[in-house]
């Protein structure tokens, strides 16, 4: 049997061997100059109906084609279609000269192909807007590209020869070129699957019924986890592997995951309670380790949670399985926040509780109900101590408000000469006053070499402090 | 959208620029060895023969090249279904292989495309080949094959069961009548050779003529031969070499490309090959299939010419020996001696194929053989007797293009 390495030799030998007669190099250098020459006509098309156009500014392309405007489908479709008028000239010319164009006749099969991709991408633009994508970067173009390439290339060379190159056994199969491309174009199909339906859950669900966005979240991610599970089992069954040995081989390997992957093992399977416990959603927002940050998205494995930093963690799903997390926002939304404050003693309280919830209710991310309070908490050292009480419905807003309301609360009190008082302290010397006044001449530097004899202390600092 | 004009615009001429620029890389090629050869260049060659006979085949390529350091050559295996459909297709494009080997039954359709080189224009020798062989190869007295081997229908019998094989139908049908079992397949093609056998064929110079042909005399005789205790009948060729396979007939008339299965079945030392049963009028004369070397008329001058020197070399004698030798194929080159103490199973086959006749070219072979199958199921089922059988066929190959009509005649007992 020939080595993989000798196949591709012979293939790009067949490659060459065609590619010497004439009648294929006057085909294709034929098609290259319709090529671009539809390129060239259907730029300078668009510069002079840019030109023409009012504000010369370009409207970018998905909004054209959003719109459906006529001159965004002309746009997207004048390259294929001007290659097609001269594709088609071209061929009409060869037939007069008694030229063989059965290549360029095929070429055009591909430009028809690429036009009906053109109209099918604008159409979905126009349809669904800039949500289609996704779908066009990851379905749609691969596709695409995959058939335009596999078209190309079959015209050219046996991609029979070349998929049945045989590169490796695995569990008693063997694995050609073609059964991993068919392996890897079906776990990509699952994998599309997988996200089409997750999508597809996350935009009907919310709007068929009334269910939690969490209990969606976790429905959209098992479904997703689920296609994608049944996806690896026909990859394996594309790839001819069989399950049973797969089977008595995953046995004997799950004591070495045991002992090797146990971490990963358990923060996956952490991630599956996390799922369907629904103690932890996306949006939740938690206190982990001192750090406030709202939960991102649930993985198998981890869980990213983005801190009020903006910094992204990434928490092994273990984490909170194992260890106490707080969460703001399990039942329901609201938090109650406490803004220690103190004034004066010569403060009237009933004028500051006034004051003060009256000012916290123009916040507008504080509830009014329930309505903000101010409690009394105690007759302080210096001042009459209070906790102001809000209550906000978004946790991870909590810092900004509790400094918003500070800012707001010192300029009302400055507003109506409320003293916040501070802690003072006064230093009372009981004698050598003057000594410490005199000294200031004495404090000048000496010349070097000559120690200043440490002074003795003389006065005993007596501190008190007074409002 | 910007994305997919992006891509577009930038992976299609990317694409076609290297597929423009490799015709430059086509033209670096290897240091040529310092042998004085005019010969040079690559060439691809299609064949659909299986594992054992590609390793023959490759064996002889070995020797072209020590022949022809300058010449690659990439032999390509093709499934037999697909050979002459893949072969249109491609060449059509400008594509396909510069030689390949197929039946010669495929030359008017391609020919007619414009997908097959003219042989007759360089300086190409047929002295070697039979006329009727060479004749087959040609379109409009244009040559676009050499041929390579011959495929034709012998007698296969059971030499544990039969001490000396019948030389002639009516010693057959005897031998059947004495308790012999002898399995005849009906099909047009298959029991084509008792026309010649009877009479003059159906076609002389290319002209169609059953007035004087043994076609009459060949259907009453297969219609005797059904009322024989010994003979078993049967369009499906393969249920009867089943039979034989099985020893439960003595005789079985099959063409060489049952040889490896029946060899295999019966053992070399019992499987006996004779020719044919001959007739009143002569010999037998079966149909000949021609295995023929033909070249793709888009190939470049360089790969013209060493597909060309190529096709001369698998098709002369000493290469044609090395196929009857190791792959058990049948010569077209008369100038191989197929002695039968050597090949005492393939000598009768290479005889009778000495006898063999073709279909003219302008016919449309394949629906001339279904109107005889026609003829002969009717006239087997009891629908038509041989007269209207003959009649029949005669009328509606007739009507069939490519038959020289003007000169067509049908017997007498014919009402028009």
């Amino acid at each position: 049997m020939d080595s993989p390495t000798q196949i591709l030799i012979e293939q790009l030998q067949t490659l060459l061997i065609v590619l010497e007669r004439t009648i294929v190099q006057r085909q294709l250098i034929a098609l290259l100059l319709v090529f671009l020459a539809a390129e060239l006509l259907s730029f300078g098309l668009r510069r002079f109906m840019r030109t023409r156009r009012s504000g010369s500014k370009p409207i970018p392309l998905p909004r054209r084609i959003s719109k459906l405007n006529w001159a965004g489908l002309f746009n997207t479709m004048l390259a294929p279609v001007a290659m097609l008028v001269l594709g088609y000239l071209t061929i009409l010319l060869f037939s007069s000269q008694g030229y063989p164009a059965q290549l360029l006749r095929n070429a055009m099969g591909l430009v028809w192909l690429w036009l009906g991709y053109s109209l099918l991408l604008a159409l979905l633009y126009a349809l669904f807007g800039p949500g289609v994508r996704p779908y066009h970067r990851r379905l749609l173009l691969p596709l695409f590209v995959g058939v335009i390439g596999l078209r190309i290339l079959d015209n050219f060379i046996d991609l029979r020869v070349i998929a049945n190159i045989l590169l490796f056994r695995l569990f008693g199969a063997d694995i050609t070129l073609g059964t991993l491309l068919g392996a890897f174009l079906a776990f990509y199909v699952f994998l599309m699957l997988a996200w089409i339906v997750q999508e597809a859950l996350h935009t009907t669900l919310p709007r068929r019924t009334d269910a939690d966005p969490g209990v969606i979240y976790s429905i959209s991610t098992i479904t997703r986890y689920a296609v994608i599970a049944i996806g690896i089992l026909a990859t394996l069954r594309v790839l001819g592997v069989d399950l049973t040995t797969l089977t008595v081989i995953g046995g004997g390997l799950s004591i070495g995951i045991g002992i090797g992957l146990q971490r990963v093992v358990a923060n996956f399977i952490s991630g599956i309670i996390l799922l369907f416990e629904q103690s932890l959603r996306p949006g939740d927002v938690i206190d982990l380790e001192g750090q406030l940050g709202t939960v991102e998205k649930l993985n198998i494995r981890s869980t990213v949670v983005r801190t009020i930093n903006n910094v992204e963690l990434i928490v092994p799903n273990e984490t909170f399985v194992t260890t106490q997390v707080t969460t703001y926002t399990k039942s329901n939304n609201k938090i109650r926040i406490m803004l220690p404050l103190g004034v004066s003693y010569d403060s009237d309280p009933k004028e500051v509780r006034q004051l003060v919830t009256e000012t916290a209710v123009k916040h507008g991310l504080v509830l009014k109900e329930p309505e903000p309070t101010l409690l009394f908490r105690a007759f302080g050292d210096s001042s009459l101590n209070f906790d102001l009480a809000v209550w906000i419905d978004q946790p991870d807003r909590m810092n900004r408000v509790r400094s918003d309301l500070y800012y707001m609360i010192w300029e009302t009190l400055t507003k109506n000469e409320i003293e916040i008082p501070f802690p003072q302290r006064d230093l009372n010397l009981r004698r050598g006053w003057e000594q410490v006044t005199a000294g200031d001449s004495r404090g000048a530097p000496q010349p070097r070499g000559q120690a200043q004899e440490p002074a003795e202390p003389e006065a005993e600092p007596e501190s008190n402090e007074r409002s | 959208m910007k994305c997919v004009h992006r891509w577009s615009s930038r992976l299609l001429p990317l694409l076609l620029l290297a597929l423009c620029s490799l015709p430059l890389l086509a033209g670096c090629q290897t240091p040529a060895a310092a042998v004085d050869d005019e010969l040079q260049g690559r060439i691809l060659l299609w064949h659909s023969w299986d594992e054992e006979n590609t390793a023959v085949l490759a064996s002889i390529l070995d020797q072209f090249r020590t022949i022809h350091p300058n010449v690659t050559i990439i032999s390509v295996a093709v499934p037999p279904e697909e050979l002459r459909q893949r072969f249109a297709s491609t060449a059509v494009q400008g594509l396909g292989p510069d030689l390949f080997i197929g039946s010669s039954d495929w030359i008017p359709e391609l020919v007619r495309a414009g997908l097959l080189e003219e042989l007759s224009v360089y300086d190409v020798s047929v002295l070697d080949f039979g006329p009727t062989v060479i004749s087959d190869l040609r379109v409009n007295d244009g040559l676009y094959g050499l041929p390579l081997s011959l495929r034709t229908v012998a007698l296969y019998y059971n030499a544990s069961l039969v001490d000396t094989p019948a030389q002639s139908i009516s010693e057959l049908r005897n031998q059947a009548n004495d308790g012999q079992t002898v399995a005849l397949p009906t099909d047009f093609a298959q029991a084509y050779w008792g026309i010649g056998a009877y009479g003059p064929g159906l076609f002389r110079d290319g002209v169609f003529n059953l007035v004087e042909s043994g076609l009459l005399a060949w259907l009453t005789q297969l219609k005797a031969a059904q009322e024989a205790p010994g003979v078993i009948m049967d369009n499906d060729s393969e249920a009867l070499l089943r039979l034989f396979a099985e020893e439960r007939v003595a005789y079985f008339i099959g063409g060489s490309d049952a040889l490896p299965l029946l060899q295999e079945a019966i053992g070399s030392d019992d499987l006996g090959v004779a020719v044919l049963p001959g007739g009143p009028n002569g010999p037998a004369a079966p149909l000949l299939s021609i295995e023929a070397v033909m070249l793709n008329s888009a190939s470049s001058a360089d790969q013209r010419a060493a597909a060309l020197s190529l096709a001369a070399f698998l098709t002369n004698a000493e290469q044609s020996n090395v196929l009857l030798r190791e792959a058990g194929r049948i010569p077209a080159n008369w100038r191989v001696q197929v002695d039968s103490r050597i090949y005492p199973i393939l000598a009768p086959f290479a005889l009778q194929s000495r006898a063999g006749v073709t279909l003219p070219n302008t016919l449309d072979k394949e629906a001339f053989i279904m109107l005889g199958d026609t003829a002969y199921s009717n006239m087997l089922g009891g629908v038509l007797t041989p007269e209207e059988a003959v009649c029949e066929f005669g009328s509606a190959v007739v009507d069939l293009e490519g038959v020289d009509v003007e000169s067509a005649v049908l017997p007498d007992t014919c009402t028009q």
